[in-house]
Order: C-alpha cells, then sequence, then structure tokens
C-alpha cells in the first residue's frame, strides 16, 4: 500500500486482461468457431463437382 | 426492490428472484414432459413389451428430444444465468420487463410446438433433417423459443455490463459467473446457428423456398445442435464449483487454471459439432479432423484440466477442515448425506467414466463409423446430459428451494436417495445402449426385428440381455425422476416456509481455512482418481480402435 | 470463492504440483490423440475419406436403375441382384424404404460403392460388421471398400426416414469360391449379365411384357411397399389384385372400384386421387415410369 499522490499505476498483464475481458471472449469465440466450422464447411460444399462423365458413360453401353 | 439474504448475506433483486422462479418452474414442468415419453419409450424399445406403435413411437421420440434436450435444459440455465449475473453479484436485473418477453417467448415455443408434435404434424426427430418436413408451426414454435433464451442471454450480458460499470465486483467476477459467462457465449454461438437454420426451413415448410440442400442442413443444425450441449458442459462445471464452495467451503485450488480451462471451451468447444458429420459425404477429412479435435483437443484439455480442479477443491477444502489422513479421508467424511453434494459427486463420476470418456472415443473420425447412428450415440449422451449435466441441476435444486423459494424441503429422506436411484438407473441405461450400440443396434428405430422387410437380420443373441437392462435402468431413473418432482412441486408450492438460517436442511459451509503454501502435492487423491480415469480411458480407447480394425476395409 | 471474486494474486498464484503434472499427462494425450487420427489416415485400413460428386434424385435413380439392369444377375425377394467385378463402380440407391441392389462381393476385392438417396436421408449401416455411413439425396457418396471376411450381411437403415424405416433391409453377401453361393440360394444366377435386348419393333407376346413388368417392379422398387406374398403393411399387395373390388377414399369420401387396366394406370400416374383404404398413412410418392413400363406392369400384375 503505497502513499503516492498520484493514483496507482498497475500493469495488468495481457493474458489477464483478455481473460477478464467478457466482450473480447464472446467476439473471438464466435469467429473462431465461424471461420472453421461453418464457413469453412460451407464452402466445401459448395465445391463439389458432378458426377464425371465417364462414370456415366460406362452405364450407357 | 432488494432483500437481503438472510442465509447468505447476497442482496437478491425482487425481480430477478421472480424471474429465476418462473424459469425453473417451467424447467420442471419441460423435464416431467420428457420423462413421460421416456418411459413409454423405454417400453417401445424393450421389444417384449413393444408398448406403442411405429408412428407413437416416432413422435415421442421427437417430442422426448425437444423437451430434454432443448426445453428442460434451457429453461434451467436461464434461470442460473440470472441468478449468476445479479445475485452473486449482488447488483440488480438491468431490464426485468424484457426478462418476461423472453419468458414468454420461450413459454410460446414450447406449448405451440409440442402441441404440433403431439397432433402428429412433426414426424421428424428433434434433428428435422430435411428433405424430411414438419408443420410450419413446428418451425416457428422452436424459434420463438430460441429468440426467448437468445434475448435471455442478452439480458445477462447487459447485467454483467451494469455490474462491472458500477464496480460490483472489482476487476474479476467470480469463478461461478464467469463458468456461467462461458456458457452463454456458447449460448450465443448456438441460438445464432440456430437462427440461420430455422428461419430458412420454416420459409421452405411454408413454400416459399425450393430446397434445403440437406448437408448444408445438417452442417448447420449440429452448430445448434451440439453447441447447445455445450452450454451445458459449462453450466454443469461451473455449479460444480459452487456446490463445492456451498457444502464444504472449497474453491478452484488455483483461479487461473480453471479460467483458463474456461477460455479454451469458449474459443472451441464449439467446433466440434463437426463429429456428427465424421461419416458424411461433402465434408473433407481435414474438415473433419480439425474440427471433431476441438482444435487439435484443446478444448478437452480444458475438460481434463476440470476434471483435476473440481475434485481438489473439494479435496484441498476437506484437508483443510482435517480430514487428511491417507488419500481419500476426504471423500469418505464429505457430506454425503447433503443430496446436493452427493448428487455433484455422482454427476462428476459419471460424466468422467461414462459420458466423457466415449464421447472423445466415438468422435474420432474412425471410431465414429462403428457407432454413428447406433444406439451407442444416445447411450452416450445420457451419460453426459442426464447423467452429468441433468443430475448436477437436480443437485443444486436442493440449495435453490430454501434459497430461491424459501420453502423447506418436504421428504428430505426421500432427497438424500433420489440421487443414488438417479446415478444408477442412468448408468444402468446409458452403459447398456452403448454396448447395445456396439453390438449394432440402430438408434430411433421402431423394430430390430425388421419385420415387413424382404430379410431379416438377427443381433448377437447378447443383446436380449442388455435390453432387459436397459429396460431395468430407465425404469429405475423414470421413478427418482418422478420422485425428484414430486420433491420440488410439493416443497415449492405446499412446503413450510423457510423462516431462517435454523430452517436450512443442506448446511452451507464457511469457507475452509487458509493455510500458508502448500509443499508437495495439494491433491493427492484426486490424482490417484484422474490416474484411474486415465487408464479407463486408454482401455476404452484401444478396445475402440481395435475393433474398427477389424471391420472391411474402407476407404 | 466460486461465489466472491477472487483474492488478490489470484493470476501469479503457483501452479501446484500436482495439478501441474496431470496437466502435463493430459496435453501430451490430447496431442497425441491429433496425431493419431491422422497418422490413422497414412497406416490405417479403415477411414471414411470419400470422394463426394453433387447430383440430383432424378439423375442418380437413372443410373441406379441403368446399373441395376445391365449387371443383375438374378433377382432376391424382388430385389434385383447384381455381381460387380473388382474395381468397378457400383451403384447403390435408397429409398423409402428398401436398399437395391442386393451384391454379391467377391472376399478382398476393393470396389467403389456409389451411395446415394431417391428421397431423403437414411443410414447405411452394415451388420454384423457394425459400419456405418450417412446417405443423403443430391451428393452421391463414393466410398472404396474391401470385404475382408465372407458370409452374409445384411444392410440396415439408421437414420429415421418415415413409417417403413424399420422395415429397409438389404443384402450384400461376401464369398470366397462359386461353391459359397449356394449358401445364398444364388447357385442358379447367371455367372454375367445378359446383354441387354434391341429394341423390337413389333409387339411382344403377354408372357414377355410379365417379364418385362417384374423387372420394372424390381427395378423401379414397386416391392419396397408392395408385396406379392399377400403382406400388406405399407401398401396393398398384389397377387389377386387385378379385377379386385376395392375400398378407396377419392375426395374424401368413401367409394367402391373395380382394378383394372385404367385403374392401375391412374394409381401410377396420380397416386393420391384415390387412396386404399387402410393405407392413408403411407401415401405413395409418384414414380418416374414411361407409358410402355406401366403397361409392362399391368401384364405382370394379371399374373400374380
Amino acid at each position: 500500500m503505497e502513499n503516492d499522490q498520484q493514483p496507482e499505476i498497475r500493469k495488468v498483464p495481457f493474458a489477464r486482461m483478455i481473460m477478464d475481458d467478457f466482450m473480447l471472449l464472446l467476439f473471438l469465440g464466435v469467429t473462431i468457431y465461424a471461420i472453421f466450422y461453418l464457413l469453412w464447411g460451407i464452402m466445401e460444399l459448395s465445391n463439389l463437382p458432378g458426377i464425371p462423365e465417364e462414370i456415366k458413360e460406362t452405364l450407357n453401353k | 426492490m432488494f432483500r437481503t439474504c438472510d442465509i447468505t448475506g447476497f442482496k437478491v433483486d425482487l425481480r430477478s428472484e421472480k424471474l429465476i422462479r418462473y424459469n425453473a418452474v417451467f424447467a420442471v414442468i419441460s423435464l416431467l414432459l420428457a420423462v413421460i415419453a421416456a418411459i413409454l419409450l423405454v417400453f417401445t424399445r424393450y421389444q417384449p413389451v413393444h408398448l406403442l406403435g411405429a408412428e407413437w413411437y416416432y413422435r415421442l421420440v421427437t417430442f422426448h428430444g425437444l423437451n430434454a434436450l432443448i426445453f428442460w435444459i434451457i429453461f434451467f440455465e436461464i434461470a442460473g444465468l440470472y441468478f449468476g449475473s445479479t445475485v452473486v453479484l449482488n447488483t440488480r436485473f438491468c431490464a426485468p420487463r424484457l426478462g418476461w418477453v423472453a419468458f414468454g417467448l420461450m413459454v410460446a415455443g414450447l406449448v405451440m410446438s409440442n402441441i404440433i408434435i403431439l397432433m402428429g404434424k412433426a414426424d421428424v426427430m428433434l434433428t428435422s433433417y430435411t428433405p424430411l418436413k414438419a408443420h410450419p408451426l413446428y418451425y416457428l414454435g422452436v424459434i420463438l423459443f430460441a429468440v426467448g433464451a437468445l434475448l435471455g442471454v442478452i439480458l445477462f450480458f447487459g447485467n454483467l455490463m451494469i455490474a462491472r460499470r458500477e464496480k460490483a465486483y472489482g476487476e474479476t467476477m467470480p469463478l461461478f459467473t464467469y463458468g456461467l459467462m462461458t456458457a452463454a457465449i456458447i449460448a450465443v454461438i448456438t441460438l445464432a446457428s440456430g437462427a440461420l437454420i430455422y428461419i430458412p426451413t420454416f420459409l421452405w415448410s411454408l413454400g416459399l423456398i425450393d430446397n434445403i440442400d440437406p448437408a448444408m442442413y445438417k452442417l448447420i443444425w449440429w452448430g445448434l445442435g451440439h453447441s447447445s450441449q455445450q452450454i451445458n458442459v459449462a453450466a454443469m462445471v461451473s455449479i460444480w464449483y459452487l456446490v463445492s464452495f456451498l457444502s464444504v467451503g472449497g474453491t478452484s485450488i488455483n483461479e487461473r487454471v480453471s479460467r483458463s480451462a474456461f477460455v479454451l471451451y469458449i474459443l472451441f468447444i464449439c467446433l466440434a459439432s463437426a463429429h456428427h458429420l465424421l461419416t458424411d459425404p461433402g465434408v473433407s477429412s481435414a474438415w473433419k479432423v480439425w474440427n471433431t479435435s476441438y482444435a487439435m483437443y484443446l478444448a478437452v484439455l480444458a475438460s481434463m484440466i476440470h476434471a483435476f480442479a473440481v475434485p481438489s477443491s473439494f479435496e484441498s477444502a476437506q484437508r483443510r477442515w482435517g480430514y487428511n489422513k491417507g488419500l481419500f479421508q476426504w471423500l469418505s467424511k464429505a457430506p454425503w448425506g447433503n443430496p446436493a453434494f452427493s448428487s455433484i459427486i455422482l454427476a462428476i463420476i459419471g460424466f468422467g467414466f461414462i459420458g466423457g470418456t466415449t464421447g472423445v472415443i466415438f468422435g474420432m473420425e474412425q471410431t465414429n463409423i462403428i457407432v454413428h447412428n447406433t444406439i451407442a450415440i444416445p447411450g452416450h449422451f445420457k451419460g453426459t446430459v442426464v447423467i452429468g449435466t441433468t443430475l448436477t441441476f437436480m443437485g443444486i435444486t436442493y440449495y435453490l428451494i430454501p434459497l430461491i423459494f424459501r420453502r423447506k424441503i418436504v421428504g428430505f429422506k426421500w432427497a438424500k436417495w433420489q440421487p443414488w436411484l438417479f446415478f444408477i438407473g442412468i448408468a444402468l441405461l446409458s452403459v447398456s445402449m452403448i454396448v447395445l450400440g456396439q453390438l449394432g443396434v440402430p438408434r430411433r428405430h421402431w423394430d430390430s426385428t425388421f419385420s415387413g422387410g424382404p430379410f431379416t437380420y438377427n443381433f448377437n443373441p447378447a443383446v436380449d440381455f442388455f435390453w432387459a437392462l436397459m429396460m431395468l435402468g430407465g425404469t429405475l431413473a423414470f421413478l427418482s425422476t418422478i420422485i425428484w418432482i414430486l420433491i420440488v412441486v410439493i416443497s415449492v408450492f405446499f412446503g413450510p416456509k423457510l423462516k431462517g438460517p435454523a430452517d436450512m436442511q443442506l448446511s452451507i459451509s464457511p469457507l475452509a481455512p487458509e493455510v500458508k503454501a502448500h509443499k508437495g502435492f495439494e491433491a493427492p487423491g484426486t490424482l490417484v482418481l484422474t490416474l484411474l480415469f486415465l487408464l479407463v480411458f486408454l482401455a476404452l480407447f484401444f478396445l475402440n480402435w481395435k475393433w474398427l480394425a477389424a471391420t472391411w476395409n474402407v476407404n | 470463492m466460486s461465489l466472491f471474486s477472487p483474492a488478490e494474486g489470484w493470476f501469479d498464484k503457483k501452479v501446484s504440483r500436482d495439478e501441474k503434472v496431470w496437466m502435463v499427462i493430459s496435453l501430451l494425450l490430447c496431442i497425441s490423440m491429433f496425431v493419431w487420427m491422422i497418422m490413422w489416415h497414412v497406416y490405417g485400413k479403415q477411414n471414411p475419406s470419400s470422394t463426394t460428386y453433387r447430383t440430383s434424385t432424378a439423375e442418380y435413380s437413372k443410373l441406379g436403375e441403368a446399373y441395376a439392369k445391365q449387371n443383375m444377375v438374378g433377382v432376391d425377394n424382388g430385389i434385383p441382384v447384381v455381381r460387380p467385378r473388382p474395381n468397378s463402380d457400383v451403384f447403390i440407391v435408397s429409398e423409402m424404404w428398401r436398399w437395391s441392389p442386393v451384391l454379391i462381393l467377391q472376399k478382398d476385392q476393393a470396389y467403389k460403392f456409389h451411395i446415394s438417396s431417391k428421397d431423403v436421408v437414411h443410414g447405411f449401416s452394415i451388420q454384423p460388421v457394425n459400419m456405418n455411413f450417412q446417405v443423403y439425396p443430391q451428393y452421391d457418396y463414393v466410398l472404396e471398400f474391401k470385404p475382408t471376411e465372407a458370409g452374409e450381411y445384411k444392410v440396415i437403415c439408421n437414420e429415421f426416414c418415415g413409417i417403413g424405416h424399420h422395415a429397409m433391409i438389404g443384402k450384400i453377401v461376401v464369398i470366397e469360391n462359386e461353391e459359397d453361393l449356394k449358401l445364398y440360394g444364388y447357385e442358379n444366377f447367371k455367372k454375367e449379365p445378359d446383354p441387354l435386348p434391341e429394341k423390337k419393333g413389333e409387339r411382344l407376346s403377354e408372357t414377355e411384357m410379365a417379364l418385362l413388368g417384374e423387372q420394372v417392379y424390381v427395378l423401379k422398387g414397386c416391392g419396397a411397399c408392395h408385396k406379392t406374398d399377400g403382406s400388406s403393411l405399407i401398401a396393398p399387395a398384389w397377387n389377386g389384385l387385378f379385377g379386385k373390388e376395392e375400398e378407396v377414399i377419392e375426395n374424401g369420401s368413401k367409394t367402391s372400384v373395380k382394378v383394372d387396366e385404367a385403374y392401375i394406370r391412374e394409381s401410377i400416374k396420380d397416386p393420391q386421387r384415390k387412396i386404399t383404404v387402410g393405407f392413408e398413412n403411407t401415401p405413395m410418392p409418384v414414380f418416374p415410369v414411361t407409358d410402355d413400363e406401366i403397361e409392362q406392369l399391368i401384364a405382370y400384375i394379371k399374373t400374380l
């Protein structure tokens, strides 16, 4: 307990600041999920080819 | 606006308390609906009885899923979120009127979807995979419920912001509230995914949209479906820390460790919805492996951290109370007569050994092949959401009745036994379903003799024994749930009013005495238990991979 | 503390030795499991890695039917039996409520299964080997299977697909040598599928029409619901059907019709117009059937 005239300047560790900031955590949680699960998954499902002609040809003989 | 609790000393916003009570009551109503359906389903899958016909079987599977996994759990969690963001922080509820709007939406959703299901217009299972189509009012009911729940979650964050601004809790919120905050963030992910999928599907059911791609549907739906269960994990673990505090005056032996574990949940736990798509076409193995592993199993690491941190919070406190003899005196001399305590310990054991192990193993990309859509899957999740979350919620209710409803618990002698009966019932149910599934028995299936089909198939004769075991377990679980509901309803509505601390039947422990810094191991008993857990996990792990290797080759 | 803010210095508190030990063990386990899954792709023989093609239910139905017609060596319980060549593409069709075709496979040979659905999502579950995969309409799921043990296998459906879900069951037999076929009653099947007949200009005889009708019955999936042995759980049975007086519901009221050529034609093209009493809960979907095929079916039904 210092007897300074000026207000205490405490250095809060960066990691602790993140842990205490619930709005930042909300943002990170939503973003990581949206990118890795949703966007990546949707991209893969949207880029599928059709059944190749060679395979369809074998059934037209 | 406030009352000061004469038992705990907390400042309770009366408007918040009313909201907590109403949400809790509707949670119990949902559980009653769910469990009535459950016993009928148990006696249908138990084919010597085969109680329901095919139509009502599938109808009640849908009904049970919605009421158990969504309505019971989320109503209870909303009550918990309000509690953790107002009472625990000694602060006011930010907008009670909106709280009632949220409640109204949730009740409207519950009523609408349940009626539509019972009318036979939504026999689509909780998952409602397109192209299966239900009546538009089914989807609307779920949407209304989800919007109400999301509003409740937003109010939770509103409460936190007020508390932070008014410096109600200093810089760091209490651990219990921190865990609930984790749950609330996961809830935002859950409900946003729900909106993303249910709104187009609702429009499709009205004929306004042509086609809902079935693979896209399943991908986005499980963003709602599994994440909703991860809310439960966070809420459940938070309550475990809470009960440690209330029953033995314990707390996490290292707050940084416990909070970091919650942060890992926030960042990665929702990725694992991918484990529902492991044997699906469309998405690549890279996507599957990264997501199903919760990002290199970092969220599983979080669970394993809690697996040590929670029991050690009990052990450390008990040792400081003087129960220091040997490895386990802290456990044998623990307050087993406190039904909240016994519920939590049983929930930890059940969730860890049954639900957690099977969850990780079944959720690996390749081992999923031998369990996908078998009855091992519901067997797994009864080992998490029923023996874990539900038993935990049941346990904490024994404190809610005196503290929030201000009533004495009627039938306290029954309350002491109820958690044990429930645990044994669900353990039997869950384990037998897992075994049946590993023998190939399908889930959501009315007749495992395939009558009416062009061929028939006979499962390994061992299934008969496990069907009987499942039936016994389910019956025991049903009875113990009814006992719990009766205790709660009778106490809350007809029980003698609580007049003061002397009327408390469950003790609230003072904080365990501080000791100087610890040399050596702080919780050796817990370390032994976690190592035992590790052995069981490894045994199941190698067993399942061995079984996988014995199947046909597939690539 | 769980209900109170943590004490000052909580962030800097040293982690106790036992918790540290456990965290290190856990981290090692987690990384190992991640690496294990990846390594299994290299060294393991069971991976759900697949190729997926986009398709439509119409396109895949046509392909599945053409495949069965081209490669049929026999019929089992109304379902075509196919004996694919090793390393060839096999087209499996799922629909409410049957799997088609039945397969005869050679042990230790690889086959490229194409799996898709004509209607809703289904669950491809091979028992007793207990391998389970999800089947979608609009997606062609290509998985390469290599059966490692001979025997009779059943394909059950384990994704809810409607009221007939439990009756949806198919068959795969895996043989080591030709004598094994006797175990399944398949010894009289053709070794190779017949070459497809050339299209004839003249009228076919009643017998030929009936045989073609039986083929349509088998290929189009009528047999999934309409049985020929009198059982009628999902749809009216076809034996003894022609010429019968049937009670139907038309525009909400009950009436009686005679099952003649015109009625059968209407029932296939517009199945919802008259619904047979007792089957209101299992409405028949519209199947793409040509007029010729309808006539062949009629000829077949007359023989039952």
